[in-house]
């Protein structure tokens, strides 16, 4: 940890000078940080087994934090329906406090239905999924849901650099035996819960943001189904009677990230 | 930052005014954060959100960190005509009181009415607007003032723009 080396050094100069003992501080705890090789080959290899599927559908329930001006935080619930097919199909079918929303791609356009206000925006983005992923967070500022699905393991993916990986231990989510992980990184402390066994899957994660002292957190329990039935029309958007067809705005920090 | 300054500008003057009630001012806030959603991706992880889902802003002001300041421009004058409609519009009489609240409603009124200023972007819509396709795009009129609707982050959002020709 760049903070606590930083620290002691100060402390040791401090010491050296003033010969005072300065009174110990939670990040200079021994210890306190370490990364398990077991837990970051774990991350590694539900990364490289998440790479391996063809075709999957996932649903989750969830809750993520908003904070107020005041610090006083507010929960939202949402569900996911994701269906996905590789290399470049996607239909995600968001609804919760924040509204429905539709994300549907179909290898050549990408759809966002807004349902609650009966817009929808359309966007040329021949290419793969993963192609997709960075194109609509440059352009516009768009991420798609459970985007870390088709991001852990990928080859031109840079993880962020972990500073704490720990095995928690052995435990269910709903039912299915699991690994619990947690894992320390710049801005955000993030725990999932790993299928044991031959299908590694993420059955539920945690993610808890440190860059505001309310430190809001997002959990998602997600459950799977390998071996989806779908047909080539799900990916593909129809508007509805009585919507509208509006514009993407455009990402005004595009170029800058 | 998403938002122009002159809306912040009108809403920094409203919480000013209106500080006989601040969970009003408060309430018209934007979120300061929200929770990550992505492991491998930090984007879209400012106050860009709209947790209000009522439909009348005053019955749940604490939890609304709605942007629009429009929107409310709309409770403020209510407040003024029906608290204190004579001394400002002349025509309902009666006006009588001092009412150092109902003075900053009307102040503010006037504040956030000249605050929808075009290229200016609103999470949501004043009441009674109406979808308007003019020349293959569609609008909101809301009284005087147009919004072309936009996606912007993921979301539903509202430009202020000149009227259509």
């Amino acid at each position: 940890m760049k903070h606590m080396l930083r620290f002691t050094g100060a402390l040791l100069l401090i010491t050296a000078g003033l010969s005072t003992q300065l009174p110990a501080q939670e990040d200079s705890v021994p210890g306190a940080a370490k990364v398990e090789p077991g837990a970051t080959q774990a991350l590694d290899r539900m990364g490289a087994y998440l790479r391996t599927l063809k075709a999957f559908q996932v649903q989750t329930r969830g809750t993520s934090e908003i904070v107020m001006p005041d610090g006083q935080k507010v929960q939202l619930s949402q569900t996911t329906n994701l269906l996905a097919r590789m290399p470049d199909k996607l239909m995600a079918d968001i609804n919760g406090d924040r509204g429905s929303k539709l994300y549907l791609f179909d290898g050549q356009t990408f759809t966002l239905f807004a349902r609650d206000a009966g817009y929808y925006a359309t966007a040329a983005v021949p290419g793969t999924l993963r192609q997709l992923v960075d194109i609509l967070a440059d352009k516009y500022d768009i991420e798609i849901p459970l985007v870390d699905l088709f991001l852990w393991g990928a080859p031109n993916n840079t993880p962020p650099k972990l500073t704490s990986a720990i095995d928690i231990g052995p435990t269910e989510v709903d039912g299915v035996s699991c690994e619990h992980y947690a894992f320390r990184q710049e801005g955000l402390d993030w725990q999932v819960w790993i299928q044991q066994g031959d299908y590694p899957l993420p059955r539920k994660l945690v993610l808890t943001t440190l860059t505001d002292d309310a430190r809001p957190q997002h959990t998602s329990i997600l459950t799977w189904n390998l071996a989806p039935s779908y047909n080539e029309a799900a990916f593909t958007f129809t508007p509805p009677p009585d919507t509208h067809k509006i514009d993407f705005a455009p990402n005004a920090q595009s170029g800058k990230h | 930052m998403k938002f122009s300054i002159r809306p912040w500008l009108a809403l920094i003057a409203a919480s000013v005014l209106l500080a006989p009630t601040p969970s009003m001012a408060a309430g018209n806030v934007p979120a300061r954060s929200q929770s990550r959603q992505s492991v491998n991706r930090n984007t879209n992880a400012g106050g860009n959100t709209n947790v209000n889902r009522n439909a009348n802003v005053n019955r749940n002001t604490n939890v609304n960190t709605n942007t629009n300041v429009n929107r409310n421009t709309n409770v403020n004058v209510d407040r003024n005509v029906n608290v204190h409609g004579g001394y400002y519009g002349g025509s309902y009489g009666g006006g009588c009181c001092y009412h150092p609240v109902a003075t900053a409603a009307a102040v503010t009124a006037t504040a956030v009415a000249t605050a929808a200023v075009v290229g200016s972007r609103v999470q949501t819509l004043p009441p009674s607007c109406t979808v308007v396709v003019a020349g293959g795009v569609s609008y909101q009129q809301c009284g005087s003032t147009w919004y072309q609707p936009q996606i912007a982050s993921g979301s539903t959002t509202y430009v202020v723009v000149n009227p259509p020709q």
